[in-house]
């Protein structure tokens, strides 16, 4: 996280976060380091204690998420660009309509390194809409014994009635910049230069990166731990073992 | 390119070093799938279809559903690492495949793009894009990464 001004304890800077959230800060605390955060983001909490008292003479409290980039990923988010992710909040969120997306407070990202620095709301209280559709998915194998519970307590949707409310919120974000002219002067998003014709070279390596990062490469040339799910086994694979 | 990349590898099957034993029919379809990637035809590809932002990793671990009812906060959309432009039709099928049993994407598809493509729709002529609105047909015959709106 070296785009924070934070201490060794996790302290964050009063005065820097107070400037980007626009409002006084007494401190703020970095907690519950998580591997989560997409292809090579991390979350962590921010608990944040304001100048502004409440009723009962307390300090006021906020809770944010703060997404970033491990060092040990920085080569990945420079290939793929990831440090995009700032670009869209900063840019075009403002543009959806209103919840389509979280909240952020402040986003930065830096091309020349790959670091990014989102500051966002916090969504603890909610689940990935991936647990309604069973343990099948690798993304819910360590949820595998909790998975009824979280269906359950969320009001048991099945997993078509989940997707049937996702697929809108896309037709939302879709619409808004149908075949948008201006979009294609983003350079930054990825497609971009390939629909006004450029960026070949590029194109060309980013299929032979994706070949070499499918399973079906990595397994071949051993540098995976990957098990074949059976039903890959079945159909379309016969094991030599 | 991508054709050095695949040919190694075939090699490495055809010597009986993978650790798997491919179907006949899985390495044909494999082959024409590399023998087809081409610039040229991405370009005719990517101009045939409408597109937009799309967010680009499209699965149903990228979005946030509350986890009780009655929350103030609905369903979100997380992560645009690898935001881009491209065909919104292609990024539904990648939530389709990423996390349905093929027996609930063969029951609700046709019902889950038909909804799709309403939304799309009324989205468009809130903007007051009635006309790009009119272009977007309605196809669902096979699946739904093949299907969407595309321009009639």
């Amino acid at each position: 996280m070296n785009m924070l001004p934070l201490s060794e304890s996790g302290q964050l800077d009063a005065e820097w976060l107070a400037d980007k959230i626009g409002q006084p800060v007494e401190s703020a605390q970095v907690r519950n380091m998580t591997t989560m955060g997409g292809m090579a983001g991390s979350f962590n909490h921010l608990d944040i204690v304001l100048q502004e008292k409440s009723e009962d003479g307390t300090n006021k409290k906020l809770t944010l998420v703060i997404k970033t980039i491990p060092e040990a990923n920085l080569q990945t988010s420079l290939t793929m660009n990831l440090w995009r992710e700032a670009n869209f909040y900063n840019l075009l969120a403002d543009k959806l309509p209103e919840n389509l997306v979280p909240k952020t407070w402040y986003a930065e990202g830096d091309p020349e390194t790959g670091r990014k620095v989102i500051l966002m709301e916090n969504l603890e209280h909610h689940i990935p809409c991936g647990v309604f559709f069973g343990p099948g998915n690798p993304n819910n194998w360590a949820l595998a014994s909790k998975l009824d519970s979280m269906v359950e307590a969320a009001g048991g949707q099945t997993a078509a009635e989940v997707a049937s409310e996702v697929f809108k919120l896309h037709a939302r974000l879709h619409a808004q910049f149908w075949k948008s002219e201006d979009m294609l002067k983003n350079e930054w998003l990825q497609g971009a230069p390939w629909l006004v014709g450029k960026g070949e070279e590029k194109w060309n390596a980013q299929q032979v990166r994706l070949f070499r990062f499918s399973s079906w490469h990595r397994v071949n040339f051993g540098v995976t731990s990957t098990h074949l799910d059976v039903f890959v086994r079945v159909v379309l694979v016969r094991c030599r073992q | 390119m991508i054709k050095a990349d695949y040919d190694k590898m075939l090699k490495k099957i055809e010597d009986g070093e993978s650790p798997v034993e491919y179907s006949e029919h899985f390495l044909a379809c494999m082959k024409h799938s590399f023998d087809s990637v081409s610039w040229k035809d991405f370009q005719e590809q990517i101009h045939s279809r409408p597109w937009t932002v799309v967010q680009g990793d499209c699965h149903a671990g990228n979005a946030l559903w509350p986890s009780k009812p009655g929350m103030e906060r609905g369903v979100t959309l997380i992560d645009f690492e690898v935001v881009g432009l491209g065909s919104g039709a292609q990024e539904l099928g990648q939530f389709v495949i990423s996390h349905m049993t093929p027996e609930v994407r063969r029951a609700n598809e046709k019902r889950l793009v038909e909804e799709y493509h309403t939304e799309l729709i009324a989205n468009l002529q809130a903007r007051g894009l009635d006309e790009e609105a009119s272009k977007c047909v309605l196809e669902c015959n096979i699946s739904a990464s093949s299907a969407c709106a595309v321009p009639s």
